[in-house]
This record gives structure tokens, C-alpha cells and sequence, in this order.
């Protein structure tokens, strides 16, 4: 089982956390950069006495092993990948073990938590949400487990789901710069949706506390800042997209504006819930010309983030921090009323500077 | 015609091919290595695909100054093609028919003799590893190069594709005046194709045979 466990952990354990770095960073900047031990503490006692924040916690935890059981399945359709149908010649036991160690060490984010709510519900002597706690782990990580054997006894992916979408989307020719958005629902529909929800869920919020009290625009703004650091995930997704699956795309004699211009429309359309939202929810006292510049704004953060991935050498530790200290400046000039339309001007310019000068240059090291 | 001058390429500090002067006149020629020689990464680097150091120059045109002149001119298949496999062949097809600024028909007609067309409008995660070779040797043709770098091309497809390839190969270079470059660790029949020069790939660096 060991053997069996490490060529899991090497093939699936950390692709998915190399895969996930910023999701995971961004998560626990979240949790433990602008909350603080004591609103844990609240938040964990509070969800032991009310089953309704109970269950919304449960929620969360099931969302998340949905993404991490659907990202496996992603791995063992790939046919790099196939090699790992060999598990099947392990005996029923070992292999139904490595599964549930693997489906541990995929949902350790949300494990670990758990575990910080049992040591709160015995201090509390809470023994039936212990039990629930208890339970619901169990049940992700056998759940997973059994997704994993059901699907490693079917090598054959054809056989496992049909594609409606997929035979769908086949009756039509797609456009190149729907490539990538067709990547997103194909291969990564929970990011894709948990994304758009956090996005607009932000966007609703501010729109809604807008009228509460002497707010301006810069609030919208800062809105729109979040929106477009919540986007980071698809830009790094793009990027992996494109050398991974689209490396030919470099030899193909396309000018610089015509490849811009297939990135501006995939992000545009991939901004369309939120353009949505934004149009539904806009405050009364809020211009429609200025909803607009914000969606420019939001684009252009956006678009700028995924230009900066073609420089080389730049390592995930560096690029996240680069990532936080822009993300305070920005912070900063909308405090100091700088235009958003000027500020998207900007990295719009910054972001073709960087296009031109290390796209050819760029390379993926995994 | 190809023109590669203190060419050099390495992965991490580790240097995988260095070329001092290499000048490839018009004609077939042959890249012969082991796996792992370097063939796939030169061909790579001369397609636009991989950055290097150095300077590369077809017919006058830089690789990374001329970007648009120079891809309409120098077309590459990969030896292990990957694709996103919830698309179609035709929609990539397209993609590069248009990209590539190819005559009219011209898709349809190579589709058709590599018997492509019977199964292009499949999502590509359905196909075998021929008939993804089999697309990935069909946008090579595309367009009007006047290079094409055909790497592995004999690998995974089947017999009669294989003559299909060697005819194309042959047509191209008698009557549109292109120039291949085919990489391989097996033998051409050489009876088939007028191979002009023969470069081995060994030892970070390549000779001519």
C-alpha cells in the first residue's frame, strides 16, 4: 500500500496543491489575515449550538470535496495518467486504503478545521455535533474513496459518463477565444462556479451596503478589486492552459493585437455574470457610465494578472507577493479617488507592454 | 534558407543542445538522435514555440522579430501532439486554417486524403494516438510554408497514412518548392523521398552527416 500511496501522492496529492497555491493562499488569507483567532473561536462555538451554521459549514466542506474528487477524476481521465489504472491489481483492501489516505491528504484544508471544532465541542462537551463532525469526515473521505474504485474499475472514460455538453458544443464550431472558457466548464466547472459565486457574491454585498450609509464610488472600486483578485485563478489557469494544451498556438502567425484580442474576449465573456449582477444590483445614485468603466476596471486588473505570467523566472512565492503589494497600491489609489478609467488605462498599456516584450520568451516550468 | 547561429537551449541551467552555426539550404533533411537528443526541442525552438538563446532566421526573417512572416512561413508537426480534448479536430483545424491564411478547400482536401474528415467533428479525447498524429501532420500542411518540420512523423500511424505522408512530402517539395525537415529514430525509405542532407543529434550539439 505504501507504493501504492506514494505514486498517488506524486501523481495526484501534489499536482492538485500546485494546482490549487493560489486558491489555498487566498483561502487562508481569508481565514487568518483578516479574521482573527478570537472570531474563529465565535464562529466555531456558535456553529456547535446552531445546527443552521452547522450545516452551512457541512456545505462548504461537501463544496470542497466535490472540487477535490472532481479534480482526481480530471487526473485519472488524462491520459498521462493511465499508468495509475494499474492500482487495480492491488488487492481490494490496500487499493480502497490508498483511496481513503489520498482523499485525506486532498481535503486537508478543511480537516484540519474540523479537527479545531472537535477539540471546541468537547471543551464544550457538545457530543452530538462531535459526532457530526466526526461523521461527515468519514463520509467525504469513504464517499471519495468509492468514487475513486467505482472509476479505476472503468478505464475506460467513455464508458463512465456521456458527454451531452460535449457532443453539444461538437455541432458547432467554436471560436478560438472560447477555447479557454470551454476549458473552465470542461475541466474545471467547480472553480469555475465557486469563482463566479465568491464574485458575485461581492458584488452583490457592496451594491447592497452602497446605500447604508455615506459611501462613495471608491467602494464600488474596491468591489472591483476584489472581483478581479478572485480572477487571479483563471489567469494562472490560462496560462498552464495554453502551454499545456494549446503550445501550438505560438507558431501560428497571429499579430500581437490579434492575440490580445482573443484574451480580451475570453475574459469578457468570463466576466459576464458578474457584468449581470453588477447591472441588476447597481445602486440608484450609481451612473451606468460609471458601471462601465468599472467592468473596464475589472477587465484590465484581470487581463494585466494574466500578462505578468509570461515573465520568466518568477517563482509562486515572489509572484503572490507581488500579487498582495499591487494589490494594496490599487487599494490605495482608489482611496486617493484616483479614476478607475485611468487605472485601467494604465495596466491595459502595461499589460500589451508585457505581452510584446515576453510572450515569445515566456516558458512554462511545471 | 535556415540560418541557426549561437543557438543555445537549456532547461534549468541544465544545457540541452548548443549550435554554433548551422545553415540548412532548401531541400529534405533528416534529424537523426536517440530520445532525448534534442531533435524535438530544436524543432520546437525553430517553429517559435520554445525561447532560446541565440538567432534563428528563415529566409531573412527572425524568429522572434518577424513573428507574424515568419510562423506563415515555417509550419511544424509535433511528434506527441496534446490537444484540449473537449474540442473537435475541425475547431482546432479551423483555428489554424485561418490563422495560417489557407486557400480555400485546402482543409478539406488534406482532411480528406489523411481521412481526417471522418471523424474531425469528434471531441479529440475520443481519438487514438494516430488519429491525433494524423491532425497534428494535417496543420503542418496548412497555409502556404515554406518549411515544414515534420517531427516523428511515421510514429503511430498506419501503413497507408504513412504512404499518404511520404506523397505529400514529395508533391510539396517537387511542386510548391518546400522545404522538410523530418526527425526520426527509424529509417526513411529513401527510395521515396529525395533526402538532401542527413544531421545527426547527439551530444548536445548537431553534425552533419
Amino acid at each position: 500500500m505504501k507504493n501504492l500511496f506514494r505514486i498517488f501522492n506524486l501523481a495526484i496529492i501534489k499536482e492538485y496543491y500546485r494546482q490549487n497555491a493560489v486558491f489555498i493562499f487566498a483561502v487562508m488569507m481569508f481565514a487568518f489575515g483578516f479574521l482573527r483567532a478570537i472570531e474563529h473561536i465565535t464562529f466555531i462555538k456558535n456553529a456547535l449550538k446552531l445546527p443552521s451554521l452547522l450545516s452551512f459549514v457541512f456545505l462548504a466542506w461537501a463544496l470542497h470535496g466535490l472540487k477535490v474528487t472532481l479534480f482526481t477524476l480530471r487526473l485519472l481521465e488524462s491520459k498521462q495518467n493511465e499508468f495509475l489504472y494499474h492500482a487495480r491489481l492491488f488487492s481490494p483492501i490496500k487499493r480502497f486504503l490508498a483511496f481513503c489516505l489520498l482523499q485525506l491528504s486532498l481535503i486537508q484544508l478543511t480537516f484540519l478545521y474540523s479537527l479545531a471544532m472537535i477539540k471546541f465541542g468537547i471543551e464544550e462537551k457538545r457530543w452530538l455535533e462531535v459526532g457530526y463532525i466526526i461523521t461527515i469526515n468519514i463520509v467525504l473521505i469513504v464517499a471519495g474513496a468509492f468514487i475513486y474504485e467505482y472509476r479505476i474499475q472503468r478505464p475506460n472514460a467513455e464508458q463512465v459518463r456521456s458527454r451531452p455538453m460535449q457532443k453539444l458544443f461538437a455541432r458547432f464550431l467554436t471560436p478560438p477565444y472560447l477555447f479557454f472558457v470551454r476549458y473552465l466548464f470542461s475541466k474545471q466547472p467547480v472553480l469555475l462556479l465557486l469563482t463566479k459565486l465568491f464574485c458575485c457574491l461581492v458584488l452583490m454585498g457592496i451594491c447592497n451596503l452602497y446605500p447604508t450609509d455615506d459611501y462613495d464610488e471608491r467602494l464600488l472600486a474596491l468591489g472591483g478589486l476584489f472581483v478581479s483578485a478572485g480572477h487571479t485563478v483563471f489567469c494562472q489557469q490560462y496560462f498552464y492552459f495554453e502551454n499545456r494544451f494549446l503550445l501550438i498556438a505560438k507558431n501560428l502567425p497571429l499579430s500581437h493585437m490579434q492575440r490580445l484580442l482573443n484574451y480580451l474576449l475570453a475574459y469578457s465573456i468570463l466576466l459576464i455574470p458578474e457584468i449581470i449582477v453588477l447591472a441588476r444590483n447597481l445602486p440608484d445614485n450609481v451612473s451606468y457610465i460609471f458601471m462601465v468603466l468599472l467592468i473596464l476596471f475589472i477587465l484590465s486588473m484581470i487581463f494585466l494578472n494574466h500578462h505578468v505570467h509570461y515573465i520568466n523566472n518568477v517563482s509562486n512565492d515572489a509572484f503572490m507577493q507581488r500579487l498582495f503589494f499591487a494589490g494594496i497600491l490599487f487599494l490605495l489609489l482608489i482611496m486617493f479617488k484616483i479614476p478607475v478609467i485611468l487605472m485601467a488605462l494604465v495596466n491595459f498599456s502595461i499589460a500589451a507592454f508585457v505581452f510584446r516584450k515576453h510572450y515569445y520568451l515566456s516558458e512554462f516550468n511545471p | 534558407m535556415l540560418s541557426i547561429k549561437n543557438f543555445l537551449k537549456s532547461y534549468n541551467n541544465h544545457k540541452i543542445l548548443e549550435v554554433q552555426d548551422l545553415q540548412i539550404p532548401e531541400g529534405i533533411h533528416w534529424f537523426k538522435g536517440i530520445n532525448g537528443s534534442g531533435k524535438s526541442t530544436l524543432f520546437r525552438s525553430i517553429a517559435g514555440i520554445l525561447p532560446y538563446q541565440g538567432q534563428i532566421l528563415f529566409n531573412n526573417l527572425d524568429c522572434r522579430k518577424d513573428v507574424v512572416a515568419y510562423r506563415l512561413l515555417v509550419n511544424l508537426s509535433e511528434a506527441e501532439p496534446l490537444y484540449p480534448d473537449y474540442l473537435s479536430a475541425y475547431d482546432l483545424l479551423k483555428f489554424i486554417t485561418e490563422a495560417k491564411k489557407a486557400p480555400v478547400d485546402q482543409l478539406n482536401t488534406l482532411a480528406e486524403s489523411l481521412g481526417v474528415n471522418k471523424y474531425w467533428k469528434s471531441p479529440i479525447g475520443t481519438y487514438s494516438s494516430g488519429m491525433q498524429k494524423k491532425i497534428s501532420l494535417l496543420s503542418a500542411f496548412l497555409g502556404t510554408p515554406k518549411l515544414i518540420m515534420l517531427d516523428e512523423p511515421l510514429i503511430t500511424i498506419d501503413d497507408r497514412s504513412v504512404q499518404i505522408v511520404y506523397e505529400l512530402v514529395k508533391d510539396y517539395y517537387e511542386n510548391r518548392g518546400v522545404s522538410f525537415l523530418l526527425s526520426s529514430h527509424q529509417d526513411f525509405r529513401f527510395e521515396k523521398l529525395a533526402i538532401k542532407n542527413m544531421y545527426l543529434v547527439q551530444n548536445q550539439a548537431v553534425t552533419q552527416q
